[in-house]
């Protein structure tokens, strides 16, 4: 009879722990995995390789609208380039947002937690080069119009290539790292840049984005600076992504068909 | 009792709140019982040798039992609790910015009654004439809940309009209360006439061009008291009701949609709505293809709903079941291009936001803005 109270013993002790450990693990993803797939009919998702050489081989997810399947006019293509601490599925949702306007959009896996800053940039600056030549080719794209959005340092990323190559329109930047004068040309063309910070960052300083606002030149009504949130924006990730596409809708005046209301008699 | 008056908080016993907490009570208490039958069966007149017992001890086993399956219960009750508060309080953390303005508000309902509010406005939002989004919040719920759809919309130019309902937010405990869902719905044409009067006494809003976002209970507003007010251009409801006497009888799949009832129950909402009610709460019964009458009541008329009326909605939504949004697309008739839905997110479209808000900005993009 007492093995019965080892059993059960064991049992509720089993399942109290089990439940204590969901406990933990989801209040810890409540901060950490609070995004992945975006399960919904209305979005056209390809998964891509891109082998640039023997030794890389790029993931790329292309995210396209059901709402848009015929592409009467062609869209300015977004090219995302994500935080480099996480793998796919996490920044699924930022291609969504966009694909979900109308605009084709490739998130490329950048997860690569090791190489320096430096290093890092130098490296997917020319990857994000060789994939945009085969994106150029998407039959949904307009080839002369293209957004780079880059989160944290694959921020740094998106500007620094995006500065030279006129077909990129639109750098946004979200908790970007410091920019040097030395490292842009001074006169940015016809792209804008587009910059969020949260003013309790710890890892990028508040000073570094006041310091790439004058750097950059960014226009008065282009930038968003929100008190909480932290480097990752924590709970701002949905105005950030409204407070870009807004800009980027104004910027490169996308074709939308126009749905106006019938006149009922 | 007037409308308004607070009504002492009373719990609804239904049939199936009484039979949830017996089961769970049951559930709870009777293994503590149990687990000394051992030491009973052990006890005179039976003394069966059943060797239940630790350290010579027969009720040290029993009582280990006991703290075990209590540590047990209190697990599973915290584990679940979390599971609901983590999908239905997704951003804890405030947005606050130099860049957006919100300016307190109180919209006068009558008899002396407000609701307060905000309205926020944008860096883009126009200082005359911007038009007006008036975002509604669920049951339960507060205007701040819903910051982070509203202030979007003020990016885009909009100055947003976000009210507590009476009941809820700093109306709880002073003026309402929660389960005074037709009053609730009914007082949207308050805030409508609010920025009527302010369009013309401060001129910074547009009354002619108004919307209606409303998020479950809010949604059940847009649907119904914002559909009939021929003022409001476009309504977007989520996750929101379509049938309340299916929504209220279906049968519940899973356990968190059993707790999220039972929570409701004892919040005091009622559950079985009458013929009487659930027709006044229904936009398919109530308000589509309609607009308010003479008098304000409902009456037949051809309403460009392609034009006007936007839907989302989780599938696996515990509080409001996927086939209310069934409903109102097939009443209304919708083409794709009108709604969307996610196959998970749940009620507050967990992990979905981003992407909600790229088919919410497609919607005004392809309606002019």
């Amino acid at each position: 009879m007492i093995i019965l109270f080892w059993i059960l013993s064991g049992v509720f002790l089993g399942f109290f722990f089990y439940f204590l450990l969901r406990i933990l693990q989801m209040r810890h993803d409540k901060i950490n995995k609070r995004w992945g797939r975006v399960y919904t009919d209305n979005l056209i998702i390809e998964e891509k390789t891109f082998r640039l050489s023997d030794e890389i081989e790029i993931r790329a997810w292309s995210y396209g609208s059901t709402d848009f399947i015929d592409y009467e006019h062609k869209m300015p293509g977004v090219i995302i380039i994500p935080r480099r601490d996480k793998k796919y599925p996490y920044f699924e949702h930022w291609g969504a947002h966009f694909a979900l306007q109308g605009y084709p959009t490739l998130c490329i896996e950048v997860y690569d937690k090791k190489l320096s800053l430096n290093k890092f940039v130098n490296k997917y600056s020319s990857i994000l080069r060789s994939i945009k030549q085969e994106f150029v080719n998407d039959k949904r794209v307009d080839a002369s119009k293209f957004v780079y959005f880059g989160v944290e340092d694959s921020a740094k990323v998106a500007l620094l290539e995006g500065l030279k190559d006129e077909s990129v329109k639109v750098v946004c930047g979200i908790s970007m790292p410091k920019i040097h004068s030395s490292e842009i040309k001074k006169d940015l063309g016809d792209t804008d840049v587009y910059l969020m910070h949260c003013k309790d960052d710890e890892i990028v300083p508040y000073v570094d984005f006041e310091h790439n606002k004058k750097v950059l030149n960014v226009g008065e009504h282009d930038f968003l600076s929100l008190d909480l949130g932290g480097h990752h924006i924590i709970c701002q990730e949905p105005i950030a992504s409204a407070f870009f596409s807004i800009l980027i809708k104004k910027k490169l005046q996308p074709k939308y068909r126009q749905i106006v209301r019938k006149e009922i008699s | 009792m007037s409308a308004g008056e607070i009504e002492v908080h009373k719990i609804e016993w239904s049939d199936f709140l009484v039979k949830f907490l017996s089961i769970l009570i049951l559930v709870i208490s009777v293994p503590h019982i149990l687990f000394w039958i051992p030491v009973w069966l052990q006890l005179p007149p039976l003394n069966l040798n059943l060797g239940w017992q630790l350290n010579g001890n027969p009720q040290l086993p029993s009582l280990m039992l006991n703290i075990f399956y209590f540590l047990l219960s209190i697990g599973f009750i915290g584990a679940k609790w979390i599971q609901i508060d983590l999908l239905l309080n997704r951003f804890p953390i405030e947005t606050i910015s130099d860049q957006i303005s919100f300016e307190y508000i109180k919209v006068p309902i009558g008899g002396g009654h407000f609701l307060p509010g905000d309205i926020i406005k944008g860096p883009l939002t126009l200082k005359e004439n911007a038009p007006v989004a008036i975002v509604c919040h669920g049951l339960g719920g507060e205007r701040t809940n819903f910051y982070n759809f509203g202030i979007p919309l003020s990016f885009m130019g909009f100055a947003c309009v976000m009210c507590d309902s009476r009941g809820h937010g700093e109306n709880q405990g002073v003026f309402g209360n929660k389960w005074d869902f037709l009053w609730i719905v009914k007082d949207f044409s308050r805030i409508v006439d609010f920025v009527e009067k302010r369009s013309e006494k401060v001129g910074d809003l547009d009354a002619d061009d108004m919307m209606c976002l409303g998020f479950s209970m809010g949604g059940i507003i847009a649907l119904n008291e914002a559909y009939l007010d021929e003022r409001v251009k476009f309504l977007i409801a989520v996750c929101t009701l379509g049938d309340a006497e299916f929504q209220t009888y279906r049968k519940m799949e899973t356990l968190s949609e059993k707790i999220i009832r039972a929570g409701f129950e004892i919040m005091g909402i009622n559950y079985r709505p009458t013929p009487l009610q659930a027709r006044f709460l229904s936009p398919f019964l109530n308000s589509f293809n309609r607009k308010k009458g003479f008098f304000g009541h409902p009456v037949y008329w051809e309403v460009d709903n392609d034009y006007r009326v936007m839907l989302a909605h989780c599938k696996d939504d515990e509080v409001l079941h996927y086939g209310n949004f069934e409903k109102n697309k097939k009443v209304l008739d919708m083409p794709p291009e009108n709604y969307i839905d996610f196959e998970k997110g749940n009620h507050a479209f967990a992990g979905m936001e981003t992407a909600l808000i790229g088919k919410f900005l497609l919607w005004f993009w392809q309606r002019g803005y």
